[in-house]
């Protein structure tokens, strides 16, 4: 089978591209995601000169109008893959997000279905300041009638929104900016991710991490440095956060006893106090210690970096935290 | 009234128009009788006085076009063509109801009719029905969409990022306000900049009309005209159509926001005895066809009412039905603790 | 102002305490020095004082919680201006400073250091989620478990160890037919895991002597003449420390292959208790007179029996001395107490007929004198020849004094 590195924004691009080969209902709307600009991360680059601008449009700045069209495109049989530039901007278009296209179909009994992927990315670490630098999933996790996935890596990536734009529900998905030029090794082949299955990217026996998005990378780097303390450390990436593959959570922490929960969202109401709820009620007598999060600090993001790196979670951060688990710190 | 009526169309469509307005009417009145007896849950915004805008505006589609309209959207839906009993069952909350009683008075849609519903959010309508009006231009085929909304929306976002974005593709979109003076409790001079909406509309660069709201033909006409327009690929208009909900704003409303001079002015324009008169004035119908037709939907009010109330109201655990497309995901998204 | 009142560290290796008895009600007036609580450390119950005068505004912790060192006990109010402290009674203070939250360290005005992991006010004991399972199918109680984790919760590990300890005993199987079974107390449980572990890790060797007391009596008779009480286990417990001073290897502790001789020794008489055999110290005995000696050894032991020992009485001890003479015990060896290196175990004095120096027989006072000695630490000879002095210097008498 042969297989070729690409970078995460390539694989995104691959995933849109193939589809909307594979597809004529499929198109992309957005701002700026034409060539030359490419989409402010590039994630669409080439396809409106592979495609045309038919199929691929820039908007004017108009976010609500923006998610309104692609839910009213999508209402009448179109296969929209819309680029949200950052998941800020969501904000604009809160109640064509949140209780129109999560809602609609609900709401006239099923008749109506929203094969839409909305497409974003967030996140830190580039100092790009409070209004450019957040993760928010736990928003639109909180919102029933989407389903919100969350891709650590570039095979992630590809496959699981090749089944997004495949599905015929609401898909929030959304990318990490730092995680755009991270690179590996993919199939050349085609291949689909599905939704609610967890990826254990590293095994272990000591503790359970579960982690999203760019904490997974940031996860598995403080697992090496635990290793060699002879700590052993699970790694669990749910991948997609709606559904929640809550089994390999479960069994995970069956076999470890201890959980550590890593999301780069702000601490209070974040979607880790999620997974603590869950695995509290349902894999309680498990546990052999209290669960530890590991989140954003409850402050606005500053700009400056190191301030950042401060408020943001930090390798040492988790390590701290297995540690704690195990009675060591 | 417009003399040209009899040369544009056929006695039955004469006729359908004022069959359609009395439907709507009853089911109005009805609507209104049945919530004031507690006998329907939620809220109730009800359109009587505005039924010439939605039969007129809608007569002028044909079956595959597109509508989205507001809370107050039952003249609208009903005059696309929705079930009297689907819609009445759904205001009574049971499971026959158009929407499986998932979503009330204000959110009426029927997906087969090509109605992408009513909507509880000021002017989120407007941006669905450019999607609708987006998929015609994408697929290329002569499709066309009216958003019906009201005062309140003309000073929201939307509307305005909407009609913008209409003219850059050309969009088949047809924007028609339904102009009733007041937005909630709030007159018109004291949300709208300018005394005119229509030159603000022409403003955006689309062909925009002033309509005599309570016209049945006029509304017909203007829409017929916006209509072509946009099938020829020309893109939007805008139509703006004076009319008065009778009405408070929803039930319960003290209607001590309005002159009450100005409600009896109104309500003396009734625009279905103004059509009435008019047919037979012209000798287009007479007063016992009519009668007949006054008949026919009173029956099927009663009829409609009656089976409605009857039905079955919903299982408890049709809540998590009709949520995902996709079940098996979604009976794992929807799992929680309770 | 509130003043707290905290689990008292009555020992070197205390770390957790259990109030038996609160001697006070919340509202009762208290003044320095009187009695508060009875309170159970690892070695013996002891009577805990108030610091202070006041009122006592509240007892925080119930009898028979284990608790660590430094857990708020009580509160009393001294009536005194000063610095409020938080007082929400709800919440336990967080021993352990250095685990602070995240938040903690970037927030200075949060002022609630609640830990969660200190035990709760009930009698619950405070384990985490699995260990309480564990416990339950393993049939383990968890109020005789010691908890390792912060705050003293018990985690599996512990669970798991205290289970593997009890497999050991023969009878702990519930499918026995026991006629009574006695759960060990604190205390007893205790002294049991020291001891197993002593007897498992020392090299015990056992040495024993004669000593003949003509002397030592008379020496005795003459300080009664005097006025002054001595007893024949005064007179040996002197003869020891003497000795002691001479041969250091029995006074150490040995630790990574070294013998660290102590530069005092720090006698532990053992006292039998209706608790169990306690071991009250008696601190720098090298200092004192024979006539001392006696005193502070009546006076500590009377403490004992009553219950009313002191933070100064237990401590851990360079050398240990043990009698069951008055059983009738002739001889008996005693195991040794970590981390001293030897014991002393004293019978009873037995009228015996011996031979003199010329052949005759007269009748003799004969006490048996057995030392058990760590052989890490020392040898037979050293021990041997440490007998010998003791023998002497009581068969010489006067030398004690």
């Amino acid at each position: 089978m042969s297989e070729r590195e690409v970078m995460f924004r390539e694989a995104v691009r691959d995933a849109q591209r193939e589809e909307m080969l594979r597809d004529k209902n499929v198109f992309v709307i957005g701002e700026d995601v034409r060539d030359p600009w490419r989409g402010t991360y590039k994630a669409t680059d080439g396809l409106s000169t592979e495609f045309g601008l038919d199929r691929v449009v820039n908007t004017p700045i108009a976010e609500e109008s923006l998610i309104g069209l692609s839910l009213g495109a999508a209402m009448a049989g179109l296969r929209p893959v819309t680029e949200l530039m950052y998941i800020e901007f969501s904000t604009r278009a809160m109640d064509a997000i949140c209780l129109q296209v999560a809602k609609i179909r609900y709401m006239t009994g099923g008749q109506i279905t929203v094969p839409l992927v909305i497409r974003t990315q967030g996140g830190g670490y580039l100092a790009s300041g409070a209004h450019h630098g957040n993760s928010l999933e736990a928003w639109f996790c909180h919102v029933p009638g989407m389903f919100v996935a969350t891709p650590a890596t570039p095979y992630d990536a590809k496959g699981l929104l090749k089944t997004a734009i495949r599905m015929d529900d609401p898909v929030f998905y959304i990318e990490h900016k730092a995680l755009y030029m991270t690179k590996q090794i993919i199939p050349e082949d085609e291949y689909l991710i599905p939704f609610g299955v967890a990826d254990v990217k590293r095994s272990g026996t000591d503790v359970t991490i579960v982690a999203n998005s760019r904490m997974v990378l940031l996860a598995l780097e403080a697992a090496e440095d635990l290793q060699n303390e002879n700590i052993s450390v699970e790694i669990v990436d749910p991948r997609t956060l709606v559904p929640l593959d809550t089994e390999k959570i479960l069994e995970s922490v069956h076999k470890t006893n201890r959980l550590v929960v890593v999301n780069e969202g702000v601490e209070r109401c974040g979607w880790a106090a999620e997974v603590v709820a869950m695995v509290q009620k349902r894999g309680f007598s498990d546990l052999d210690a209290p669960i530890e999060r590991v989140c954003t600090r409850n402050t606005v993001l500053p700009f400056q970096p190191d301030l950042e790196k401060f408020v943001l979670p930090s390798k040492a951060d988790i390590i701290k935290a297995v540690k704690t688990t195990m009675g060591k710190e | 009234m417009n003399k040209n009526a009899e040369k544009m169309l056929p006695k039955e469509k004469l006729l359908e128009m004022y069959q359609k307005m009395v439907r709507i009417r009853n089911f109005e009145q009805a609507a209104h009788r049945l919530y004031t007896s507690g006998k329907l849950p939620g809220f109730m915004h009800l359109s009587v006085g505005q039924e010439a805008t939605s039969v007129g505006a809608c007569n002028a589609l044909r079956d595959d076009d597109y509508i989205t309209t507001t809370h107050r959207g039952h003249g609208d839906v009903l005059a696309k063509g929705v079930s009297f009993e689907a819609a009445m069952a759904e205001l009574f909350g049971k499971s026959t109801g158009i929407c499986k009683a998932k979503g009330g008075s204000m959110h009426i849609a029927d997906v087969s009719k090509n109605i992408f519903g009513a909507n509880g959010i000021v002017a989120a309508g407007i941006p669905i029905a450019l999607g609708a009006a987006f998929s015609a231009h994408y697929r290329k085929n002569d499709r066309v969409t009216i958003s019906f909304f009201g005062d309140g929306a003309s000073a929201s976002g939307p509307l305005h990022e909407s009609m913008n974005m209409a003219m850059i593709w050309k969009l088949p979109i047809i924007f028609v306000r339904t102009n009733n003076l007041y937005a909630e409790s709030t007159p018109q001079a004291d949300f709208q900049g300018i005394p005119d909406i229509v030159q603000w509309a022409a403003g955006y660069g689309m062909p925009s009309y002033s309509v005599d709201g309570n016209n049945v033909l006029e509304v017909y006409e203007t829409t017929v005209k916006a209509v072509a327009h946009a099938r020829a690929g020309n893109g939007p208009s805008f139509l703006n159509c004076r009319t008065y909900r009778w009405y408070g704003h929803n039930i319960g409303d003290p209607g001590t926001d309005r002159p009450k001079d100005e409600i009896e002015a109104w309500k003396a324009k009734d625009p279905i005895k103004q059509y009435q008169e008019y047919l037979i004035d012209n000798k287009l119908a007479s007063l016992s066809e009519i009668e007949a037709i006054d008949n026919q939907e009173r029956e099927l009010t009663e009829k409609s009412i009656e089976r409605a109330e009857k039905a079955a109201a919903p299982a408890l655990d049709s809540v998590f039905e009709g949520l995902y497309v996709d079940t098996v995901l979604g009976k794992k998204a929807i799992q929680g603790d309770r | 102002m509130l003043v707290e009142i905290q689990m008292p560290r009555m020992g070197q290796s205390m770390e957790e305490g259990t109030v038996i008895k609160w001697l006070v009600k919340e509202g009762d007036p208290i003044k320095k020095g009187d009695p508060l609580a009875e309170i159970e450390t690892d070695k013996a119950v002891i009577t805990f004082e108030s610091s202070t005068d006041g009122t006592i505004k509240e007892l925080v912790v119930n009898e028979g919680v284990v608790v660590p060192v430094g857990t708020t006990l009580s509160l009393i109010e001294d009536g005194k201006e000063g610095a409020t402290k938080v007082t929400d009674t709800s919440t336990l203070k967080n021993v352990e400073k250095k685990e602070k939250s995240n938040n903690e360290s970037v927030t200075p005005a949060d002022s609630s250091t609640f830990n969660n992991n200190l035990p709760s006010k009930t009698s619950r004991a405070n384990a985490s989620p699995l260990a309480k399972r564990l416990a339950h199918e393993m049939g383990v109680d968890l109020l005789k478990v010691i908890g390792s984790r912060p705050g003293g919760m018990i985690s599996k590990e512990d669970v798991l160890r205290f289970a593997d300890q009890i497999s050991k005993v023969p009878f702990a199987s519930a499918e026995t037919e026991t006629k009574k079974n006695i759960p060990l107390t604190k205390m007893k449980l205790v002294i049991a895991e020291r001891l197993t572990q002593s007897k498992q890790s020392i090299p015990h060797f056992y040495v024993t002597i004669d000593v003949d007391l003509e002397s030592a009596l008379k020496l005795r008779e003459s300080l009664k003449r005097n006025g002054t009480e001595v007893t024949i286990n005064d007179l040996i417990i002197r003869g020891a420390v003497l000795a002691l001073q001479e041969f250091q290897n029995l006074n150490s502790t040995f630790y990574e292959n070294q013998v660290i001789q102590h530069s005092h020794v720090d006698m532990a008489i053992a006292v039998s208790v209706n608790e169990g055999l306690i071991t009250p110290v008696i601190k720098g005995c090298d200092q004192f007179s024979l006539v001392e000696l006696a005193q502070k050894t009546k006076a500590m032991v009377d403490r004992a029996r009553s219950g009313a020992l002191s933070g100064e009485d237990i401590d851990v001890g360079t050398f240990t001395i043990s009698n069951l003479g008055m059983f009738g015990v002739k001889e008996f060896t005693a195991i040794i107490n970590p981390p001293q290196v030897a014991i002393l175990a004293i019978g009873r004095v037995q009228q015996l007929p011996v031979f003199d120096s010329n052949g005759n027989l007269k009748s003799a006072q004969i006490v048996n004198l057995t030392i058990s000695a760590d052989h890490r630490a020392t040898d037979g000879v050293e021990a041997a020849k440490f007998l010998q002095r003791v023998k002497v210097l009581l068969e010489d008498g006067f030398a004690l004094l």
